[in-house]
């Protein structure tokens, strides 16, 4: 019998130091990877404080590094840690074969074999270079790099908060009384410059709010041009922007009635001046204009707006569509309606009292045809009590309200038509157990419509077969439940 | 052999090396393949070759028999064949004084190397009667049981695409064997070489150059060598990971599969690791070795739940997922 020898100490506090290490390596590893968590959940913590673009756009970048980091040096890390791994698990499950052989089966032939390998594994290297305790590299920059990117986001200046917020003041100025949009603003505001008003003019033109003393008008406003202090204070900023905003709305529409009375007061001035004398000149110039229109058609009455309002400045015709818009927004039957009344009541008006064939020359004129013959004798006789002014005021009034009664039209048709997503839904069959509801019970299908097929399913049936509270409690209460 | 591990080791080595060499000369790649069949052959186990068609499944088996001094038979499983086809009968036989009596004759299961070809397209019956072999290494006919003779080796294949009129093994039936190899498709570079061997001069002659002594020599030595206990242990907690039932089985074992491993899987991986230690010339199996042979030892013995089933999950990922989710010792 071979004598029981102690296994090597060398060997055993080899095995020793290499456990530990190998035990500290794994935490460092750990450790290393768990870094991240901290350092994603500060960067979105940041983020979530500093929801600006230029915050999201420093995440994102980070995010796109670490991608980056990830996939290029993910990979040979991760298959130089596992080689290294292979080899310290190796050398490790040598020295503990040998140990335990040492220990439990001395007699073993393979003994001596197993502690000749684990000395020549010893001597060849040392467990500092076979076990690294370095933790990997790869998940501790990726964690710097991230608590980078939060405090990149943290110190960001506030100036992409301020070009938001100044862009909805533009935008809100820029629609005044949600009648106009930008470009049509701009336009405005260099016809307006065209026609010599000054910038505060224009401006009030625009917002219809007087504008403070060296202000520009689209331009950094004297709010803007200072930095915000605080979040609060921008809030609060936006806030009153957006009170002025309502305001200067509120202030267009009430210039736009005033307007709207100021012409309609015109008109009838220009109708006893006409009856005062300058009737048949004025006539003669109407009539020429309607003979333009009558050729020309909408281009020529576009000409002769700019014509109007360069010359006189007073509102345009498109103006007064648009303020009529404003004030009323008729629905398409009422717009039909009211298309029809008006050209009745247009006509009732001209009337006046007149005899059949003034009206139907005035009902000429309405048409638009007929609207030479005011001028050209075919119409009021010398005994006649309405004079050729009144009858060519009367067209022109006529064919005003005709044509803004058609802009209501069109205004309510493309307010009202319905989009074609909303076309396209309406198309679509009801889902689920609506068909078989749809009977006509539109209450029954429109749920199914908008809501997911197993949602609105189920909706469906607890609705069916869920009694009415009144009729339980009143069937309990006559008893018609009673167990 | 024993006596001197050292020795013992380097003459694995040689002999590996030596029918390596010898395959070599008819087959084109399949290293890992051929280093499966030596696997089962040095530790007394039997192996399942599974590829489709053409890939020479029956040519690799065929060679490796010749490099071996063995005997070698080849049974070609078919629907109507019967377990006396392949175990053997007793029959009438009249000597020349006119006495008559029974007669066993073995039939071709009295072999080293059994090659099993199709092995599906039997009847459960016919593949049943390969259990009692596979395992006791008996075959018994009538109230006898005949002693198959060392080593015996039953090298079985099958094709997953036609599964049309065969019938699949049998959980006990896998469950004998020791490895399930996936036969794969030659590179473009040894389908050149396949083509150059094959359609051009003569075909190399395979000699033998391990004998049935030789063998069971170099099994005595594999089965000697000592596994430490963390390198043990590292092969339980593999297997009982395979189990859904178990705390800690990772996810896709918790839904994919119904049963996991049995412990004669346990005993194959231990095995097949320290044949692969002794050809990596180390006198000790670590676990990467375990890691290397878990999933032909364990791949056929995972099974499959209905959602598995149903979502065609391979058994490999399921691996996968095991051997990441079980820590090193």
């Amino acid at each position: 019998m071979r004598r029981r020898s102690p296994p090597p100490t060398g060997l055993s506090r080899f095995l020793a130091q290499v456990d530990r290490r190998l035990r500290l390596g794994r935490a460092l590893r750990v450790l290393s990877w768990a870094a991240l968590l901290p350092a994603v959940t500060l960067l979105a913590l940041m983020l979530f404080w500093r929801p600006g673009a230029a915050a999201l756009a420093a995440g994102a970048a980070a995010a796109a590094v670490v991608l980056a980091a990830l996939l290029a040096a993910g990979r040979r890390d991760l298959s130089r840690a596992a080689s290294a791994a292979d080899r310290q698990a190796r050398l490790h499950d040598l020295l503990k074969t040998s140990l335990e052989v040492g220990e439990k089966v001395p007699d073993s032939p393979w003994r001596p074999l197993l502690e000749r390998r684990a000395e020549l594994a010893v001597q060849s290297t040392s467990a500092a270079g076979v076990v690294s305790i370095r933790p990997p590299r790869l998940p501790l920059a990726m964690a710097a790099l991230l608590v980078g990117a939060a405090l990149l986001v943290a110190l960001l200046p506030d100036a992409p908060q301020d070009a938001l917020a100044s862009a909805q003041l533009s935008d809100a100025r820029a629609l005044p009384g949600g009648l106009l949009d930008a470009s049509e603003s701009d336009e405005l505001a260099a016809t307006k410059r065209a026609e010599g008003a000054d910038e505060q003019v224009v401006a009030e033109e625009l917002e219809g709010t007087p504008v403070e003393p060296n202000t520009t008008v689209r331009g950094e406003s004297s709010m803007e041009a200072s930095e915000p202090s605080s979040r609060e204070e921008r809030d609060s900023r936006e806030s009153r922007a957006r009170h002025g905003s309502t305001a200067a709305r509120a202030k267009s529409e009430l210039s736009a009635s005033e307007t709207a009375a100021t012409l309609r007061e015109e008109h009838r001035s220009q109708g006893a001046d006409e009856r005062d004398g300058s009737g048949p000149e004025r006539a003669g110039d109407e009539r020429s204009d309607m003979d333009q229109r009558d050729g020309d058609g909408e281009s020529t009455d576009r000409a002769k707006e700019g014509e109007e309002g360069a010359a006189g400045g007073s509102p345009s015709r498109r103006e007064i569509a648009e303020q009529v818009v404003a004030f009323d927004l008729p629905s398409p039957a009422e717009s039909q309606r009211k298309r029809g009344n008006s050209a009745e009541s247009a006509l009732q008006v001209a009337a006046g009292g007149r005899r059949e064939s003034d009206l139907g020359e005035a009902r000429d004129d309405a048409d638009g045809a007929g609207a030479a013959s005011a001028g050209l004798g075919t119409a009021p006789q010398e005994s006649d009590q309405t004079p050729l002014g009144e009858a060519s005021e009367i067209a022109v009034t006529l064919e005003e309200v005709l044509l803004a009664a058609r802009d209501d039209a069109d205004a309510t048709e493309r307010r009202t038509r319905p989009s074609r997503q909303a076309e396209a839904r309406r198309d679509v069959p009801p889902r689920g157990n609506a068909s078989a509801f749809d009977a006509g019970s539109s209450e029954l299908e429109r749920p199914a419509l908008h809501v997911p097929y197993p949602l609105g399913a189920h909706a469906l049936v607890r609705e069916f077969f869920t009694p009415e509270p009144e009729e339980t409690s009143s069937r309990r209460s006559t008893g018609e439940i009673s167990g | 052999m024993i006596a001197e591990p050292e020795r013992g080791v380097a003459a694995l080595r040689d002999a590996v090396a030596r029918v390596r060499a010898e395959v070599g000369r008819v087959i084109v790649g399949n290293e890992d393949i051929l280093d499966g069949l030596l696997t089962c052959l040095l530790v007394d186990g039997h192996a399942l070759l599974e590829g489709i068609p053409g890939l020479g499944k029956t040519r690799l088996v065929q060679t490796l028999a010749s490099a071996l001094h063995l005997d070698f038979s080849r049974i070609q499983f078919t629907p109507d064949l019967m377990p006396a086809d392949i175990v053997g009968t007793d029959v009438v036989q009249e000597d020349a004084a006119g006495h008559r009596s029974l007669t066993f004759r073995p039939g071709p299961l009295f072999s080293h190397v059994v090659l099993a070809d199709e092995i599906n397209r039997a009847t459960p019956k016919t593949q049943s009667a390969l259990l009692e072999a596979m395992q006791e290494k008996t075959v018994s006919v009538g109230r006898t049981t005949y002693p198959l003779e060392d080593p015996f080796l039953v090298l079985a294949t099958q094709n997953p695409l036609e599964m049309e009129g065969t019938f699949p093994l049998p959980e006990a039936q896998l469950d004998r064997f020791l490895l399930k190899l996936r036969v794969r498709y030659p590179s473009a570079e040894e389908l050149h070489e396949i083509l150059r061997r094959t359609t051009e001069g003569t075909e190399a002659k395979v000699t033998s150059v391990l004998d049935r002594q030789g063998i069971l020599e170099l099994r005595r030595l594999v089965r000697s060598l000592p596994v430490a206990h963390a390198v043990r242990d590292y092969a339980v907690r593999l297997v009982l990971a395979t189990h859904p039932d178990r705390p800690g089985a990772p996810s896709s074992v918790l839904r994919y599969v119904r049963y996991g491993a049995s412990p004669r899987g346990a005993q194959g991986m231990l095995l097949a690791a320290k044949v692969r230690a002794l050809c990596d010339d180390r006198p000790n199996v670590s676990a990467e070795d375990l890691r290397e042979v878990a999933k032909p030892a364990l791949r056929h013995r995972v099974l499959l739940g209905f959602e598995g089933e149903a979502e065609g999950v391979d058994t490999d990922s399921i691996l996968d997922d095991v051997i990441a989710a079980v820590p090193l010792p």
